[in-house]
């Protein structure tokens, strides 16, 4: 050590002497070389050689040439795509040619990445869990405004599912879901700090990620399996999300890309016409026929428009070795394609990562920040534009607002004087950032320490303001509403980690062990003003009001970890991991301290033992691996028996005197963490040199102590539910994927690389209840009834599953509508079977049918290019989804024109089924949702030369067509497959230019 | 170079002992009031009897919904009241609903299931009475206030924890009428416990008859309570309704007791209202009818159960619901054309209880449940006062429930005496002729000895109290409710059908049987 470090002291000094002679004489002579494949001698072009300070490319031949270079001994370095670095020694001499040849050997694709693991990063060909990384280039184009949806499609088993909303919300669903009442959403982890997802700095925000700007991401790696989530422990069930972000590199790099787009709606509900509608109130409402008007008003088209979105990038990246810098800024504007709906952000980043004490320590400061600002269209525009009679005018000289309105207050309100009327508007800032430091112990070879100090800090308001004018403020009795949501929250965490990385001959160990603490408090603040009595001053003064509510809650989350993980690998393909996660969480119950979290998994490398020796097999391994982790999204305090003070409006009346209450309300002190135990088999494969790779995997899963909010036995608690650890289901399926590089196009030919990935997953409900009966716990409310819900927690059903009376059908398999026993009428007991034949058709005959949850899913991504152009796209499918159209089932009955003096419009679904009353849980409204989607498709030119080197333009169209057999407007009706006047899809056309120098 | 790396080492060393040090993740919650701080003063535990009251009118700790007391419903379904209502007069000539809503037109055809969500929900909400009203009772001990060193307090809750038993009770009635044998749990029964055992309806019975007998001096007299509280006129009105369905209960003949309990409450400052439909309006608390109300009002209790139900939901049509001072109609509830058919001359009937149809634009036959207009509304329930001005709110209206009210001890006091308990005949026929005066404006529509039959009470029951949840109680009281008895809707047919007769019980809820396996069901479900 002391040696080299004054060997290199002297050559330093002695290079400083001679660079500061001037030299008489250039001694210099010229290097020529070739670089040619190692496997077959065949020469390589545009590699790029770097020697003595000065960087070549090879020409067709394999050639290249230096010259004056310094007389020396110089270290040549070659690289190119889809080749093993290659360096060797070489001396020139003054005068004189040096000659070499560089031999290169091809790099298995992909083998040799790193990715990101929970503390910490491996070689793929080293990893023993489910581990997927989806990069940058392979990420969604077009309009991305969160983070999630650059994923979509991408990776097996992993179900994203966005609400068309701009901004709007994201699910994600790594291999089903594993709770009913905690979250489903996965652990996100941003550059190493995980994220307080679920709690109140992103409350009220339209989605938990929507603060990144999607051109800051490096890459996004999942973590699918229980033994690579398990360093996670009790944050791990859902799988991880390990978000990276962009950091500098040496030189200095400017880049820009900006896009403008326009989003067009994509289908209607179909509602009845002027005429049609005005048909079937004739037929089923004549004495309504008064009421109505005589215009032809599209009430949908009214309240849509064709939306406009802009979105600029500008990031500025430079430095040296040893220390390097990134700073980003980005604008983003989208509206919606319903009125009333914006999202605009202001986003800014900085990567900053220095190299001290000689390279021992290195020093990562990463922090970005957001301003987003969302509009909302009003609750209840959608459904109101749905259902408003198409007969009648939009306007009104006469009415107060100006805009028609039905005499009869259980009319439909008109979402036009919604919409101009209500503001709703929502401001967050955000940030996040880190500062990690890494210290590799000079002394002692493999050993560094890492700590990271995170912060995670946001600040949000949305004001909303309902005048007093308004009808639906007049019809609450509470006219004119201003409302304040306020909501900040801040967060830390600390984690400490060692690391030591060693090879002992043929083994090589690595051991990672640590601890880890978070914190957080939300404050969520709200204040409700009704019965205002200036509407002038909208949301931003209250002069005087009738009604004042003021609600303040605090939330404070500590949690504590400690982990370790071992990692062993003998003869570069025997390969076990083992680790282990001990937490302790503020939501846990006193009864319930510490959790354990292990895994344990080992994969065995085929291909590289002796007697596997089929040349074209570049890659075959085979893993197993187990784990438990743990699903703590839930409320904290659960454990607490807390006295509920009653508010102004629910008091009792003692004489003439009002007395607010207190109650006490129900709590288990023994509450903790649900826990899933996991099983994975898996197969990696790659031929030819893994152009053409992939894998297969199996998993089941037992999601047990799962949290439910349940009937407890009459008297045993202060309500008729407690949430308590008591249910279990079991998740399991199989993934495929499968990557081709089926055209290599060296020098500008055709390229195409192509990736195909399927999955399935089977959930199933095992048992919800400590006595082990039939418990039936109903979820997925509907529009139609109050408290109306339309699916089913059930043993035996999959989550979620559509409970629905079976409609009994006629030839053609349409419900029928008769009185099949002739008692007179048309009732429940003609309709449907009775399926627990007690001779009566009631709500005890109702059945899970089918469910939201696809049975497969598909994606497929392919990325092309020829000379100046490049083309991308991808597909996604999912087969065996179900959706209940609440659209069709809410406005699908005649009776609906008789329920008030101001019908509304009814569904065309009712002209087919003849419905005269609400048949709201009917199997007929269960469609099949099976679809194939055209997610988006771009096409690319590249200015590669000339004075637009660096500039590439580009065209995307998103949703470019989708084929469904579902007869509402979009078969991905959001996570839970209820399909009630959800956000409309949209097709968006963007054009857009990037430019990078 | 080397006192560099030894101070980073150090640095790491020293941040990763803090670090571990912290393992201490307890948090307490902040912005809600916990065991250990809440009863530091008698507004406390007034507070808590105060919830004990409101359980009978609101739904939560937000009016008029919000942090619901009952989950697994909708909120406004939960409502004490409603409840009741629901269970006690849908199933009855009294009244048909016209909704969808899950469950709903079961009850009206008397084919409800035991995973009812009505019936689950009545059922929770008369055990979290119950519940409730025990940890009161834990709460207020003795024991507890010399803990808190509160000892001056325990006069003052001598009386609360007696509203707190009678309260228990009154859902106990409510309890073993609607569903027979269940679980008896009191204070005694701790929190968390494992689920208690099955009591029988008798002994259900005979622990309410005990609990009232002992709390009976710890009230105040009759009408000597604040209006909404419980004295001792509401003592024994509820003492009488067990007596006069004894026989239901337990087999044996009581009615005797009742006289008493009923001589108790007529002899007390109770007075018929001049008008009768003044006890269903916006002003009805100043009624010298009500001995105990559940009051409701549009300012400070508000509810989506209750009179705002009743009131709301026998609008629509072409009824203005402006003149019964509402916002608007909500197109649900209207009678039978077998309950018109029980006055003379039907909603003709020189019987001014009658003025309450409205008929326009209705017809009297029901084809469809479903549709408002077929059915004559009842819009009983009002939110004008007497003086014709509006309710406080035109949503929430400011009418109160009465539960127990002068007439209905009247009529009960007739029939026990008919049915042999010792009262006094011409006393008897004198409280039915008040009624019937009052009714008919003068004495024409009175009846003689020879008319005073138990048949008449049962249908002058329905006339004077319909939509106050009695009906059922009455036929089945009358053996007329299941197998014997038929109106329009019964049995799921127009015309009518019998049923079975163990309809004359609700089912114990589905969800209940599971999560207790020491129920055994209801027969017949």
């Amino acid at each position: 050590m002391r040696m080299n470090n004054v060997r290199s002291l002297l050559i330093a000094l002695l290079t400083a002497f001679v660079s500061a002679i001037p030299l008489q004489a250039q001694e210099t002579g010229e290097i020529r070389g070739r670089v040619v494949d190692a496997d077959f001698g065949e020469p390589l072009i545009d590699v790029l050689v770097s020697v003595a300070d000065r960087t070549v490319l090879t020409d067709a031949s394999g050639s290249f040439v230096v010259t004056d270079v310094p007389a020396g001994t110089y270290t040549l370095m070659a690289s190119r795509i889809g080749f093993r670095d290659a360096s060797q020694e070489v001396t020139v001499v003054s005068g004189q040619t040096a000659s070499i040849e560089v031999r290169m050997e091809v790099r298995p694709i992909g083998l040799d990445d790193i990715v990101v693991t929970g503390y910490g990063e491996r070689q793929v060909r080293d990893l023993t869990g489910v581990i997927a990384n989806v990069s940058a280039e392979e990420f969604n184009t077009g309009r991305i405004i969160s983070t999630e949806q650059l994923i979509q499609g991408k990776v097996a088993g992993v179900q994203v599912v966005d609400d068309a909303e701009p901004g709007g919300g994201v699910s994600i669903r790594i291999r089903g879901a594993t709770s009913v009442t905690s979250s489903n959403e996965p652990l996100y982890v941003l550059d190493g700090v995980p994220l307080q997802v679920g709690s109140g700095i992103e409350a009220g925000a339209r989605n938990p990620l929507s603060f990144l700007n999607p051109d800051d991401i490096e890459s996004i790696t999942i973590l699918k399996d229980a033994s690579s989530a398990a360093i996670y422990g009790s944050q791990g069930a859902n799988g991880v999300v390990m978000i990276t972000t962009k950091t500098g590199a040496p030189g200095a790099r400017f880049q820009y890309r900006g896009s403008v787009s326009g989003s067009f709606v994509v289908g209607q509900p179909d509602m009845l016409n002027a005429e049609q509608f005005r048909q079937a109130v004739q037929e089923h409402a004549p004495d309504r026929l008064s009421v109505l008007g005589n215009e032809n008003t599209d009430w949908r088209d009214a309240v849509q428009r064709s939306a406009f979105g802009q979105e600029h990038s500008l990031a500025v990246s430079g430095g040296t070795e040893g220390s390097t810098y990134r700073v980003s800024m980005g604008y983003l504007n989208q509206e919606g394609v319903v009125q009333g709906s914006e999202v605009e952000r202001i986003s800014l980043s900085l990567a900053y990562n220095q190299d001290l004490l000689d390279e021992s320590l290195n020093i990562q400061v990463n922090t970005r920040g957001s301003r987003t600002n969302d509009l909302f269209t009003p609750i209840g525009v959608l459904g109101q534009a749905t259902a408003f009679a198409p007969t009648q005018p939009m306007f009104d000289e006469n009415s107060e607002t100006g805009f028609y309105e039905w005499e009869d207050p259980l009319g439909v309100n008109n979402p036009l004087a919604e919409l101009d009327l209500i503001s709703d508007e929502a401001i967050r800032y955000r940030s996040v950032g880190n500062v990690t430091a890494e210290y590799a112990f000079p002394f002692l070879d493999g050993l560094s320490v890492t700590g990271r100090l995170g912060y995670d800090v946001g600040k949000f308001e949305r004001k909303t303001f309902e005048p007093s004018v308004l009808r639906s403020q007049q019809e609450g009795g509470e006219a004119g509403t201003v409302t304040r949501v306020n909501n900040t929250g801040t967060s830390w965490t600390v984690d400490l980690y060692g690391n030591f990385n060693r090879t002992f001959g043929t083994s090589n160990i690595d051991l990672t062990g640590g601890y880890a603490w978070a914190q957080s408090r939300d404050d969520d603040t709200r204040f409700f003003a009704q019965q205002i009595s200036f509407d002038q001053l909208g949301p931003d003064g209250v002069p005087g009001s009738e009604i004042e509510r003021t609600f303040i809650f605090v939330e404070e989350i500590k949690f504590a970890s400690f982990f370790g993980r071992v990692n062993y690998t003998l003869l570069d393909r025997y390969l076990l991991t083992a680790s282990l996660r001990r937490d302790r969480s503020s939501k846990f119950g006193p009864d319930e301290q510490w959790g354990w979290f292990p895994s344990a998994a080992v994969a065995w490398r085929l291909s590289d033992e002796d007697f596997v020796n089929w040349d074209a097999l570049s890659d075959l391994k085979l893993r197993a691996s187990w784990g438990i982790t743990g699903n703590q999204a839930f409320d904290s305090y659960q454990a607490f028996k807390s006295f509920f003070i009653g508010d102004a409006l629910a008091q009792a009346q003692f004489g003439d005197e009002f007395v607010t209450t207190i109650r006490p309300s129900a709590a288990d002190p023994g509450i903790k963490w649900e826990q899933t135990e996991s099983w994975n088999v898996g197969l990696d494969y790659g031929f030819f040199n893994n152009r053409l790779s992939g894998s297969f995997e199996y998993y089941w899963m037992s999601n047990e102590d799962l949290i439910f909010t349940v009937p407890v036995a009459a008297g045993t608690n202060l309500s008729n539910f407690v949430t308590t650890n008591i249910g279990d289901q079991e998740n399991r399926g199989f993934e495929a994927a499968i990557d081709a590089l089926i055209f290599e196009g060296r020098d500008g030919g055709f390229s195409w690389d192509a990736s195909f990935n399927v999955s399935t997953n089977d959930n199933e409900i095992v048992q919800i209840n400590p006595f082990g009966g039939g418990e039936v716990i109903l979820t997925g409310g509907i529009a139609g009834g109050i408290g109306s819900n339309i699916q089913v927690i059930q043993p035996g059903s999959p989550i979620n599953s559509f409970f629905v009376l079976r409609h009994i059908r006629d030839s053609n398999g349409d419900p029928i509508y008769e009185d099949t026993n002739g008692d007179g009428n048309i009732n429940d007991n003609d309709l449907y079977e009775d399926i627990n034949g007690d001779g009566v058709i009631n709500q005890d005959d109702r059945t899970p049918f089918k469910s939201p949850d696809p049975d497969w899913g598909v994606g497929h991504t392919s990325l092309m290019s020829y000379r100046n152009f490049d083309l991308s796209f991808t597909l996604t499918a999912q087969i065996g989804n179900y959706v209940y159209n609440n659209i069709a089932s809410a406005n699908g009955f005649f009776a609906g024109l008789r329920d008030s003096n101001a019908p509304p419009n009814l569904h065309v679904s009712v002209l087919e089924n003849g419905f005269q009353d609400e048949q709201f849980f009917s199997d007929a409204y269960i469609e099949d949702a099976s679809f194939l989607r055209m997610n988006n498709i771009e096409l690319g030119y590249s200015f590669i030369t000339g004075p637009l080197e660096g500039l590439r333009l580009f065209g995307t169209v998103q949703n470019v067509f989708t084929l469904t057999g579902y007869s509402g407007i979009d078969p991905t009706a959001g996570i839970n497959g209820i399909d009630n006047n959800i956000f409309p899809r949209s097709r968006t056309f963007t054009a857009g230019l990037s430019y990078d120098f | 170079m080397r006192t560099h790396r030894f101070k980073a080492l150090l640095l790491f060393a020293g941040v990763l002992l803090v670090g571990t040090g912290c393992t201490d993740t307890l948090t307490e919650p902040k912005s809600t009031i916990t065991e250990a701080n809440v009863f530091t003063n008698l507004d406390a535990y007034r507070s808590f009897l105060a919830k004990l009251y409101a359980g009978l009118v609101t739904t939560g700790q937000e009016g008029p919904a919000g942090q619901a007391d009952i989950q697994g419903i909708d909120e406004g379904f939960s409502q004490y009241v409603r409840g009741l209502w629901q269970l006690q007069t849908l199933p009855t000539d009294e009244a048909v609903i016209g909704w969808g809503d899950a469950g709903l037109p079961e009850l009206n055809t008397q084919l409800w299931a035991a995973t009812n969500q009505f019936v689950n929900a009545f059922y929770a909400r008369i055990f979290f009475q119950i519940t409730q009203a025990n940890e009161f009772l834990r709460q207020s001990t003795d024991e507890k206030l010399a803990e808190r060193g509160q000892q001056d307090l325990a006069s003052t809750l001598r009386q609360f924890r007696a509203e707190a038993r009678f309260l228990r009770a009154l859902s106990y009635w409510h309890g073993l009428d609607l569903f027979g044998d269940i679980p008896l749990v009191d204070e005694t029964f701790p929190i968390g416990a494992t689920p208690p055992e099955q009591s029988t309806r008798e002994q259900i019975y005979s622990f309410v008859l005990s609990e009232l007998e002992e709390i009976g001096n710890e009230l105040p007299l009759p009408g000597a309570a604040q209006y909404g509280r419980a004295d001792q006129g509401a003592l024994s009105m509820l003492l009488a309704k067990l007596y006069m369905n004894a026989e239901v209960y337990t087999g044996g003949s009581e009615y005797a007791n009742a006289i008493i309990e009923l001589d108790n409450v007529i002899s007390g400052p109770y007075e018929l209202m001049p008008v009768y439909g003044d006890n269903f309006l916006a002003d009805n608390h100043r009624s010298p009818e009500f001995i105990f109300a559940v009051p409701q009002d549009g300012t400070h209790t508000r509810t989506w159960g209750g009179t705002t139900f009743l009131s709301h939901a026998a609008l629509g049509g072409a009824i203005n619901a402006a003149d019964f001072g509402l916002d608007f109609a909500w197109w649900g509830l209207r009678v039978t054309p077998d309950f018109v058919g029980l006055f003379p001359g039907g909603a003709d009937s020189p019987d001014g209880r009658t003025d309450i149809f409205f008929t326009e634009g209705q017809t009297l036959e029901i084809g469809s449940v479903s549709n408002f207009t077929e059915g004559y509304a009842a819009p009983k329930y009002r939110n004008v006062t007497s003086t014709g001005a509006m309710g406080s709110h035109p949503t929430f209206p400011d009418v109160d429930f009465p539960m127990f009210r002068l007439a209905d001890a009247y009529l009960m006091y007739a029939e026990a005496t008919l049915r042999g308990g010792g009262g006094f005949r011409d006393q008897a026929l004198a409280y039915v002729n008040a009624l019937r005066t009052r009714a008919y404006g003068d004495a024409s529509g009175n009846i003689t000895d020879s008319e005073l039959t138990l048949d008449f009470i049962l249908d002058e029951r329905a006339r004077e109290l319909f939509w106050e949840a009695h009906r059922r109680v009455d036929l089945v009281r009358y053996g007329q409710f299941t197998t014997d008895g038929v109106w329009a809707w019964k049995g799921g047919v127009q015309q009518g059908q019998t049923t079975a007769e163990f309809r004359n019980l609700y089912p114990l809820p589905s969800n209940e049987i599971l999560a207790n396996p020491n129920l055994t069901q209801n027969s017949g479900y």
